[in-house]
């Protein structure tokens, strides 16, 4: 398993990580620059700094986990990496959870590079954050994690489903969309949607264990399903 | 001589099309093993079954003596294999597509060193540039090295000078003897050239439309070599005339004449007994067969 994400760390282009992190710090220089100059606020506290980088981080997301999706599996199929890695005594449930760890990997290093940034800038701003105030928003990251991986193992459906990455990617991007509209036409399923758990798993204690629950049954489900079609995929 | 691999009875349906059909055969340590048959006659998708690229439909897949279904891992262990295109990253260099496939090869196997292979495949000095920059034969051998780092019991290479200018066909060929001679390596090697296999494999198995045509030692089609048509009415007193003969053998009798197997100097002491004997004698022609008339001769050209 290490091996598969050493392996993925050698192939993908860390230019990927590099983007993702400038467009987190344009969105947050832009909601910045909307509050100071529309809202006209002039001073922010400390959990309002650190929570426009965990918006800004959580907005990218799920369609940077669409890109990287389609990256390492459906472009692997085309490419013939995928050979590469199944002419070697590796289940394909292996490679699945391989592929799945180096994206929420990718994903944890983006989230510590982000809070590095919110501190520095909370220190900047403001004066330097006690200890439970920077505890209080590692763990915020942290779990924000779970609902991540249920959608990394719901997005990976159709990267094993489709022919070329171009078209995974619009996939998931039209997922995205209506994971949103639908949730926005039928409010009682708006809790269901890993958008929305994504966004609200971190508000409360009892959000954090009814969301735990809605991205656990999102993770199973989605593995479950992903695991089933890479199974069937023949390798051409 | 220890079989390395054994196919039985290994079958593919797509749709309702048979696309392999109760196929068997055993390759040997050692052995450069050629899978001959046309486009479309079902190779490649029978070396993606060995590899479990893709699911039989029957039959079973023996690699050193594991079972592909019950012990794959430990059957994967002493294969590698090019199937199709070189599966190479383009974006990385050659030394970081090495890399990734040592990496793999390190946690199971003593892997060779990527420093070897590179020598052993000539890319020496070449390492560093982009796989996206390298000639489709600089390619073929990058992925040769790939497979070799792993250092396998066995190679599969499907159609490995396929798209090769003359001089890369010559210099992949030396190569491929060289991994089965000086490195030790089983080759199996699938290609529709019939030539390619001719001068490079110990043994073929043909196939045609996903069936075994025929699986032999190349040494036995070879040996059908020596073998002239004569054309003659006197057919029956041919046969006699050659009865007893040590230098000529009576191979097949034709419509129109007899093969018979002599060497150049015995053919043309046995015509003399032919016209001694008034047997008439129309033609005389060498009746050599190559693996390309025998594959001609029993797939019917098609």
């Amino acid at each position: 398993m290490t091996n598969i994400i050493k392996n993925e760390f050698i192939s993908t282009k860390k230019s990927t990580l590099i983007i993702l992190n400038v467009l987190i710090l344009a969105f947050v220089g832009l909601s910045y620059f909307a509050k100071v100059k529309f809202s006209g606020v002039g001073y922010f506290t400390q959990p309002e700094i650190v929570d426009m980088f965990f918006s800004s981080t959580l907005n990218v997301l799920a369609p940077f986990i669409v890109i990287l999706i389609a990256k390492v599996i459906t472009e692997e199929f085309n490419n013939g990496g995928m050979k590469i890695y199944l002419i070697n005594p590796l289940s394909r449930n292996e490679v699945l959870i391989g592929k799945s760890m180096f994206i929420l990997i990718n994903i944890l290093i983006t989230m510590i590079i982000q809070i590095l940034l919110s501190f520095i800038a909370v220190c900047i701003l403001t004066q330097v954050p006690s200890v439970d105030f920077i505890i209080h928003s590692l763990l915020k990251y942290l779990v924000t994690l779970i609902p991540v991986t249920g959608l990394i193992l719901i997005l990976s459906i159709p990267a094993f489903l489709m022919k070329t990455s171009r078209n995974t990617i619009l996939f998931g991007f039209a997922a995205i969309a209506a994971f949103d509209v639908v949730a926005s036409f039928y409010e009682k399923l708006t809790p269901y949607s890993i958008l929305s758990v994504l966004k609200n798993i971190a508000v409360s204690n009892q959000s954090l264990i009814n969301n735990s629950l809605i991205s656990l049954v999102y993770i199973i489900i989605g593995f479950l399903i992903s695991s089933y079609i890479f199974s069937k995929r023949e390798i051409r | 001589m220890k079989e390395i691999l054994k196919v039985e009875n290994l079958t593919k349906k797509r749709r309702n099309v048979v696309a392999v059909d109760n196929l068997s055969f055993t390759v040997n340590e050692g052995d450069i093993f050629g899978f001959l048959g046309p486009n479309g006659a079902g190779k490649s998708t029978t070396m993606k079954m060995i590899l479990n690229l893709i699911k039989k439909d029957g039959g079973k897949v023996y690699i050193d003596g594991f079972d592909i279904d019950s012990n794959f891992k430990d059957a994967i262990k002493n294969v590698s294999a090019i199937i199709e295109n070189p599966a190479i990253y383009l974006d990385l260099t050659a030394y970081e597509n090495l890399k990734i496939a040592k990496n793999f090869s390190d946690s199971y196997n003593v892997s060779l060193e990527i420093d070897d292979v590179l020598s052993i495949v000539g890319l020496k000095g070449r390492e560093n540039e982009k796989a996206k920059n390298y000639s489709l034969g600089m390619k073929q051998r990058l992925s040769i090295a790939m497979a070799l780092i792993k250092n396998p019991k066995i190679i599969l290479l499907d159609e490995p000078t396929n798209g090769l200018d003359p001089k890369g066909v010559v210099e992949m060929r030396e190569l491929i003897k060289e991994l089965a001679h000086k490195h030790n390596k089983t080759i199996i090697i699938s290609s529709h050239i019939l030539h390619e296999i001719e001068i490079m494999c110990n043994r073929v198995v043909i196939i045609n439309r996903g069936k075994q045509i025929l699986e032999s030692d190349m040494d036995s089609i070879v040996n059908q070599k020596n073998l002239f048509f004569i054309r003659t009415t006197d057919i029956d007193k041919s046969i006699e005339l050659l009865k007893g003969k040590t230098y000529a053998k009576l191979h097949k009798v034709e419509q129109h004449g007899i093969t018979v197997q002599a060497n150049e100097t015995s053919i043309s002491l046995l015509t003399k007994e032919f016209i001694k004997n008034n047997i008439c004698v129309y033609e005389i022609s060498s009746n050599n067969k190559s693996l390309e008339d025998l594959f001609m001769e029993i797939t019917g050209g098609k």
